[in-house]
């Protein structure tokens, strides 16, 4: 039992130490802010994972969540002078309030439909906000929001470290959030409802209900991590609802290997320090990118995750066999049964 | 009056240049069961490949829409070879498949981008004739769009009611299976339809080029207005495709007169959100072309 435990808390306890670490490391003004960039498309990813890796659903809408709660943060301490605190608090509410207006047309359509409908509903978030311009600043969004705070604490000080610390434990909390939802019996019936909706639904799930809980949990956190990127850069703008985001974040998705939450993280790292090392090319930023995207669904379509566990099969097969392994018939026989395996346990996610 | 004739006219242009996009985007979605993200960046290659024919190779319009909508029929084979063919059959892969023509959507964009460089252009209109009604004017490629758009997507219906390779697409949104016992080869229909979409992309940009200035992203708008028209028309018909056509045109045209530019897509999205709750198999219902 206390091994079990031991073996559950290990991971966690080495993240939440190489989170407290790493700001130690990298101290420049400019490593900071890249580290903290990709803490925040950590956070996304995860949540995005919900919905898209986990749950299985073509949510194509998570940008506009996060945005969402950009800009209502944004206007609400613009416009009101409330704490940043309290606008974040709310940009989670009204991220979750927007994914239920998308969530609508959801109600009866299935699988590639809900893609068409989110990604629809994504883009008319940025005429929306550019059509409301009295409100929202239109093209030329809200600047010169304020830093947040923590008693006297600026969290612009030091290199942004306040900042850096809000994003380690909004990284860590929607980490922990997801291991727990995919532990729990709802995550389960979220994965049985992906893997075979008609025989999920004959032992009592309720689809609607279920996805439509991941797709507003998915949308507060986005909103959370929207509101964040608002007071990091002390500005919003349409860049919010992107683009670049997306295929940023997809990039990073993929590239780890869907609904795996150290997949996403790793991949998370690798393209915002890639993207850094780009920063000056302009449109050859989003070139790598995106062929990033194609070049890991056509040769891995399961990402570092999947490497990973084929490369761990491999070995644990070469160990089982006591050295007389090797042959050509057993490695391809552990490189066949790739998929399944992974996408009927939820436990294998963590 | 006037104000109605103008309604309906640029209503009826809107309509035929969403009818092009969304035919295209209607016939693979009913044979291949994806979506194509990468729609709206065809019609933008489309535009730009028109526009390198008449500027840089001094050739007339109509020659130069015929060179550009060839290129992009090969563009078209290569997209089906490099992004539909890989994933189609795996496990979860229409979701590959829309993810990969996203992604392609923004590698494309970048790269018209590096090589066309982002000046403003245009590619000149196909005639300078027009017609005026009522106080209405329509002009020069708005004319040719609303003859050609019924006139294209007539005789696609023509080719999937007759032609053997029709009867082979029609075969295969039937019954996959059947369709292949008699002897159809799912991947050379495959690369078909995406063909002819790429076809009906490209025209439907080189017209746009020619009506407003080019970008990179010219082919977003109306690529989310034939998303809209795939939910309204539903996809089991042509007909019932471009009728959605016609009617999501006329309805961006009276809610942009009456309301204004920016709550147009608003009240767009709110019609979709309605008729999918109400009907998600689309306002008109038939069965296949």
């Amino acid at each position: 039992m206390a091994i079990r435990v031991l073996r559950l808390l290990l991971p966690w306890v080495v993240f939440a130490v190489v989170l407290a670490v790493l700001p130690g490391m990298f101290t420049s003004a400019h490593s900071r802010l890249v580290l903290i960039q990709a803490l925040l498309y950590g956070v996304l990813a995860v949540s995005w994972n919900l919905t898209l890796g986990l749950a299985g659903i073509f949510n194509f809408a998570q940008i506009a969540f996060f945005g969402v709660g950009a800009y209502s943060s944004a206007i609400l301490v613009d416009r009101t002078g409330m704490s940043p605190w309290l606008a974040m608090a709310l940009a989670a509410v009204s991220a979750a309030l927007s994914a239920c207006v998308a969530f609508l047309p959801v109600l009866r359509l299935r699988g590639i439909y809900v893609g068409l409908a989110t990604y629809v509903f994504s883009q008319l978030c940025i005429y929306l906000v550019l059509g409301q311009s009295d409100l929202t600043g239109g093209s030329n969004g809200i600047v010169g929001l304020p830093d947040m705070t923590l008693g006297p604490v600026n969290f612009y000080d030091h290199n942004r470290y306040g900042y850096y610390c809000l994003g380690a434990v909004l990284l860590f909390a929607v980490c922990a959030v997801f291991l727990a939802i995919s532990r729990s019996r709802f995550g389960l019936s979220l994965v049985a409802l992906r893997n075979n909706e008609q025989l999920a639904a004959s032992r009592g799930i309720r689809r609607t209900r279920q996805q439509f809980l991941a797709f507003v949990i998915g949308a507060a956190a986005a909103g959370v991590a929207g509101s964040y990127n608002a007071f990091l850069n002390s500005v919003v703008s349409t860049d919010v609802f992107g683009f670049g985001y997306l295929t940023i974040l997809l990039s990073m998705i993929f590239l780890g290997g869907r609904s795996s939450i150290p997949g996403t993280v790793v991949g998370a790292v690798v393209i915002t320090v890639l993207n850094d090392r780009l920063s000056g090319t302009g449109a050859w930023q989003q070139v790598v990118t995106s062929a990033i995207i194609l070049v890991v669904l056509w040769v891995f379509p399961e990402g570092l995750a999947g490497a990973g566990r084929l490369l761990w099969r491999r070995v644990a097969a070469m160990r089982g066999r006591d050295g007389t392994g090797g042959s050509p018939t057993d490695t391809t026989a552990a490189a066949v049964p790739l998929e399944p395996a992974a996408a009927h346990r939820p436990a294998d996610h963590a | 009056m006037d104000a109605f004739a103008a309604i309906l006219l640029s209503g009826l242009v809107l309509g035929s240049l969403y009818g092009l996009m969304a035919s295209g985007l209607s016939l693979m979605w009913s044979t291949l069961g994806v979506f194509n993200f990468g729609h709206g960046v065809l019609l933008a290659l489309g535009a730009y490949f028109a526009w390198t024919f008449t500027e840089q190779l001094d050739l007339p319009v109509a020659l130069a829409a015929v060179l550009a909508v060839v290129v992009l029929a090969v563009v078209g084979v290569v997209y089906e070879i490099a992004l539909v063919r890989p994933f189609i059959r795996r496990e979860n892969g229409a979701m590959l498949v829309m993810v990969a023509t996203l992604a392609v959507t923004a590698l494309v964009q970048s790269v018209i981008q590096l090589l066309w460089g982002p000046q403003l252009r245009r590619v000149p209109q196909f005639t300078s004739a027009s017609v005026s009604l009522s106080g209405a004017t329509v002009s020069g490629n708005q004319l040719v769009a609303l003859v050609a758009a019924p006139v294209l997507v007539g005789a696609l219906f023509l080719v999937l009611k007759r032609s053997p390779i029709g009867i082979a697409v029609r075969a295969l949104e039937q019954n996959r299976d059947h369709a292949r016992l008699v002897g159809i080869r799912p991947a050379a229909v495959y690369v078909f339809v995406v063909v002819i979409a790429c076809v009906l992309a490209a025209f439907a940009g080189v017209l746009l080029a020619g009506i407003q200035f080019m970008t990179p992203t010219m082919g977003d708008d109306p690529l989310l207005r034939a998303f809209v028209v795939l939910a309204f028309g539903g996809t089991a018909s042509l007909g019932g495709t471009l009728a959605g056509a016609y009617l999501i045109g006329l309805l961006e045209a009276a809610t942009t007169y009456f309301f204004g530019l920016s709550w147009s897509p608003v009240l767009l999205f709110l019609a979709m959100i309605v008729v999918l709750l109400l009907r998600p198999e689309g306002l008109i219902r038939q069965r296949t072309a």
